[in-house]
């Protein structure tokens, strides 16, 4: 097990370098990064615009500004925001724990109504319960997330003035943001979760089980669920780091500041340094993320550790 | 077996929680989240001593008193004002800092920062921070004369005339690493100003321009010196210090502002205790917000909902003079063959390609293609039906434009400018250019610059592919974009902003002025014409002579219209909205500034 982690520890930190160095490649081939801060009526002297270039190491091969990029990066020293002047670091920093909690939001309705919704709808085959379910997942996967963001605004915040239109501050404030991203991701677990429990429910020893006559409780939760439960907890790792790095769409319509809002603002301000530090951090998430659901899957599956 | 299992159990157990304790961070950091704005710095015990008496005066300034200082109002103790805005930035409170768009305007539209002049509902200018001001005779200095007892935020102490030159010395005159906006432009026409006392403050003037108010003493937001020696840049540049209204209580990047009416504040007091300002990028969450009384103010929101505001009694109100009139400029003109201050060849521009491609591009050089051209630009602007995107686009609120930088409403607007819809002579002139089979027509309209309507281009295009051409919008994010345009690069339609009311006739167009190798190194709108530069040059050359600036910005108005290198669609307002049933009265300036605090709640 250990030489699994650490081989697996090796790939991660691996993925996470050659990520550093796209992110480089790409903030450089968008151009001279000086010409980010020129505006309409900047004016720059070339004397200046030469000595800035020095300053910001363009006058240097390109590996060697890689390197430099680097040894800053990994110091916290990202540089300060084009449009303000901020340091990249704090700016960045400070919105990951708002995305998270975002994240969890959606994570926990995902999986509060995904996974219990599949349970039944598989249990229940061909039921009432069976078609709820399965429109819900239908809904979820078909119905574009910004025009049901809108959609919910309207229905509870503008007509029946249940909960607030956007913003943090109170539980309230979680719903309807949680809701939407968390119904995609709803539907996938219903979905996974269904076909897996209707496997696992039509196997020999379910059958065994029942014919030793215990009670259907037993059977479902605590038998076929322990079963079923591998991929559905597989695409759930992966879908929270998703979350972190998907959620600019709801970020941006319910006002919420997190990370994703931060990166769509900085594409539009052009402001490489937030941009590259926000980058980073999604990186590091997915990363993280896969770290922790390979190792999951190893004590899930002994077969993937040995191999 | 058993211990097998716990063991097993107990790795899975481990990475779950690992799992679960990186969604618990997020948890956890909720609370610390909701108040991740550091702590406004710790205000220092006041080290100034009073104001002293002030000098006498040096000068008799004449020219723009002020107007007396308000009447403080009571402040009534409680009330806060939400507003929704699609912009708050991050707190940015140094000058060399704040570079064009939000960071210049946010502290100025927020009433934390101000500037040393107003502009009023009829255009004029008022002294501001300022008693008076006054140009030389000679046209080589503004004196200024402050306000005396003006007092900045958390006791950093009186307003005085090196306020004055360290914010504008730390913008651009003095700052070589400043960022700010204008920088090039304040450098361009001023000199590092003089002190003369504690209350007096020169501007030497290097290059006159007859819009010197705006220009001089409009552009750069004043902070305190005192709090920057003392505190450092660091802190001088989160922590904004200003002299306005409102002092900053927290300020969260790109999503809230609060602020509390100063108690100090030399103006007009807040009749409300609390603003608290919410950035919320998402026009239909902030239309949703103020018809949910949520907020009582929104911004930036697309004219197709004015109706629907209107029918839920929410109020529009345009005294800022908010919008600004649709035009394209046709890419890839590059003439200009010298530049405009030297007998020196401009060396070829990579968008300059006078081609079969590129049917809307001339060559002064090339007498045929270049009549072709103009040809093929003027059949482009009669095949557009301005009355009918007024109608159905703007909703009839707007209004026709035809020539860029030069709004239909002014005065001297003549009537000869009008280009009617005429599509059958437009099919006519494009099949004299010689193509009469149509082509492809790209046109930039920036996706992420609120003020550029996207269904008026839409339908642009779409007046445009009825008679046989084939455009193509091209949303690359503007400053992605922007790159091309400053290498020059731009060959295609650029789709851009050209005025408001408030670009008289007698004023120099320098957004015009971009349009030649006066803007070399910098943003330039795809033309580059010797005409535009001397415009400019010869209404500033004029400062006495409202005839002769009004004749020469005529004269090149005339020869847009002729060359047809731009074309104005329509004019598209931008008007703030208020909920009546919160807002009594709003004394709303034009321009950057909200005023808030003249607002008065029910």
């Amino acid at each position: 097990m250990k030489q699994f982690l650490a081989r697996r520890l090796f790939y991660s930190l691996w993925t996470i370098l050659l990520s550093t160095m796209i992110v480089f490649a790409l903030s450089r081939m968008s151009g001279d990064p000086r010409l980010l801060y020129l505006t309409e009526y900047s004016h720059f002297e070339p004397e200046r615009w030469e000595a800035w270039g020095r300053e910001m190491g363009l006058d240097k091969p390109l590996p060697l500004q890689y390197l430099i990029w680097l040894g800053k990066a990994l110091t916290g020293d990202w540089g300060q925001s084009i449009v303000n002047g901020r340091p990249a670091f704090d700016a960045v920093m400070e919105r990951v724990p708002v995305t998270l909690q975002l994240t969890a939001g959606g994570f926990v309705f995902a999986v509060i109504v995904g996974i219990p919704l599949g349970i039944v709808s598989a249990v229940y085959r061909g039921s009432i319960w069976d078609y709820i379910g399965r429109t819900f997942a239908i809904l979820g996967q078909s119905l574009p997330a910004f025009w049901l963001a809108i959609v919910f605004i309207l229905i509870f915040s503008v007509n029946l003035e249940w909960l607030p239109t956007s913003g943090r501050g109170t539980p309230a404030h979680f719903i309807m943001p949680s809701v939407i991203l968390g119904w995609l991701a709803a539907a996938g677990f219903l979905r996974l979760t269904r076909s897996a429990m209707l496997d696992v429910m039509d196997s020999e020893f379910v059958t065994y089980a029942r014919a030793k006559g215990v009670n259907k409780f037993s059977i479902v939760w605590k038998h076929a669920l322990r079963n079923a439960i591998i991929a559905p907890l597989t695409f759930g790792g992966l879908l929270m780091a998703g979350f972190a790095t998907g959620s600019v769409l709801t970020e941006t319509i319910f006002a919420w500041p997190g990370i994703g809002l931060l990166a769509l603002n900085a594409v539009f301000n052009n402001d490489f340094p937030i941009l590259v530090g926000a980058v980073l951090v999604f990186a590091v998430i997915y990363v993280i993320a896969a770290f922790l659901i390979d190792i999951l899957y190893a004590v899930a599956d002994p077969r993937i550790r040995y191999s | 077996m058993v211990a097998k299992l716990k063991i097993r159990l107990s790795v899975f157990g481990w990475a779950a929680f690992a799992l679960i304790a990186l969604l618990a961070f997020g948890a956890a950091a909720c609370g610390a989240a909701e108040d991740e704005t550091p702590a406004p710095t710790a205000a220092p015990a006041p080290t100034t001593a009073p104001p002293a008496a002030a000098p006498a005066p040096t000068s008799a300034p004449t020219a723009m008193p002020a107007p007396a200082a308000p009447a403080p109002a009571g402040m009534e103790q409680g009330g806060t004002l939400t507003v929704a805005m699609v912009k708050i930035g991050a707190p940015t409170g140094l000058p060399g800092k704040q570079t064009g768009g939000g960071p210049e305007q946010m502290p100025e539209r927020l009433s934390v920062m101000e500037k040393l002049i107003q502009r009023e509902v009829d255009l004029s200018y008022t002294p501001h921070l300022m008693d008076s001001y006054s140009l030389s005779d000679d046209l080589t200095s503004v004196r200024v004369t402050l306000r005396e007892g003006i007092q900045f935020h958390e006791n950093w102490g009186e307003l005085t005339a090196e306020d004055i030159k360290w914010s504008y010395g730390h913008a651009a005159l003095e700052n070589p690493e400043s960022i700010h906006g204008s920088v090039g432009f304040i450098n361009n026409h001023l000199e590092p100003l003089t002190v003369v006392d504690k209350y007096t403050v020169d501007f030497p003037i290097e290059q006159f321009t007859i819009e010197w108010e705006r220009i001089y003493l409009g552009i750069v937001n004043i902070t305190s010196k005192k709090h920057f020696d003392d505190m450092g840049e660091d802190a001088a540049l989160q922590n904004v210090i200003g002299t306005g209204a409102f002092q900053t209580v927290s300020w969260t990047a790109d999503n809230e502002f609060v602020g509390e009416a100063f108690a100090d504040y030399w103006g007009q007091k807040p009749a409300f205790s609390t603003l608290r300002a919410r950035e919320v990028g998402e026009a239909s969450t902030r239309v949703a917000q103020i018809k949910t009384g949520e907020v009582a103010i929104i911004d930036a929101v697309p004219i197709s909902f004015l109706q629907d505001l209107t029918d839920s009694g929410i109020a529009p109100n345009n005294d800022h003079i908010g919008g600004a009139q649709q035009f394209a400029g046709f890419g890839g003109n590059f003439w200009q063959s010298e530049y405009h201050d030297r007998d020196e060849a401009v060396p070829a521009r990579p968008g300059f390609k006078p081609d079969d491609e590129h049917p809307w591009i001339g060559d002064p050089n090339d007498p045929a293609r270049h009549e072709r051209a103009r040809k093929v630009r003027e059949a482009l602007a009669l095949a557009i039906d301005r009355d009918l995107i007024n109608e159905e686009v703007m909703l009839g609120v707007g209004r026709p434009e035809y020539v860029p930088y030069f709004v239909s409403v002014l005065p001297e607007h003549p009537d000869s400018w009008i280009i009617p819809y005429d599509p059958d002579r437009a099919i006519a002139l494009l099949e004299e250019a010689g193509y009469g089979g149509g082509f492809e027509i790209p046109i930039f309209v920036a996706p992420d610059i609120g003020a550029v309507n996207q269904e008026v281009w839409e339908s642009v295009a779409t007046m445009w592919a009825n008679i046989g051409l084939t455009p193509r919008i091209d949303r690359t994010a503007y400053q992605a974009f922007r790159p091309k345009l400053v290498e020059r690069k731009l060959e295609y339609l650029y789709a851009w902003l050209g005025g408001n009311e408030t670009a008289t006739m007698d004023l120099p167009r320098f957004a015009l002025a971009e349009g030649s190798t006066w803007s070399e190194g910098d943003w330039n709108w795809g033309i580059e014409i010797n005409e535009a530069f001397d415009a400019m040059e010869k209404v500033n050359a004029a400062p006495r002579d409202r005839a002769a600036r009004v004749a020469a910005n005529m004269e090149i108005g005339q020869y847009l219209f002729d060359t047809k290198l731009g074309i104005g669609v329509v004019f598209s307002p931008d008007p703030l909205y208020y909920d009546p049933d919160v807002i009594a009265s709003w004394d709303l300036k034009p321009y950057n500034r909200r005023n808030f605090e003249s607002i008065r709640l029910k």
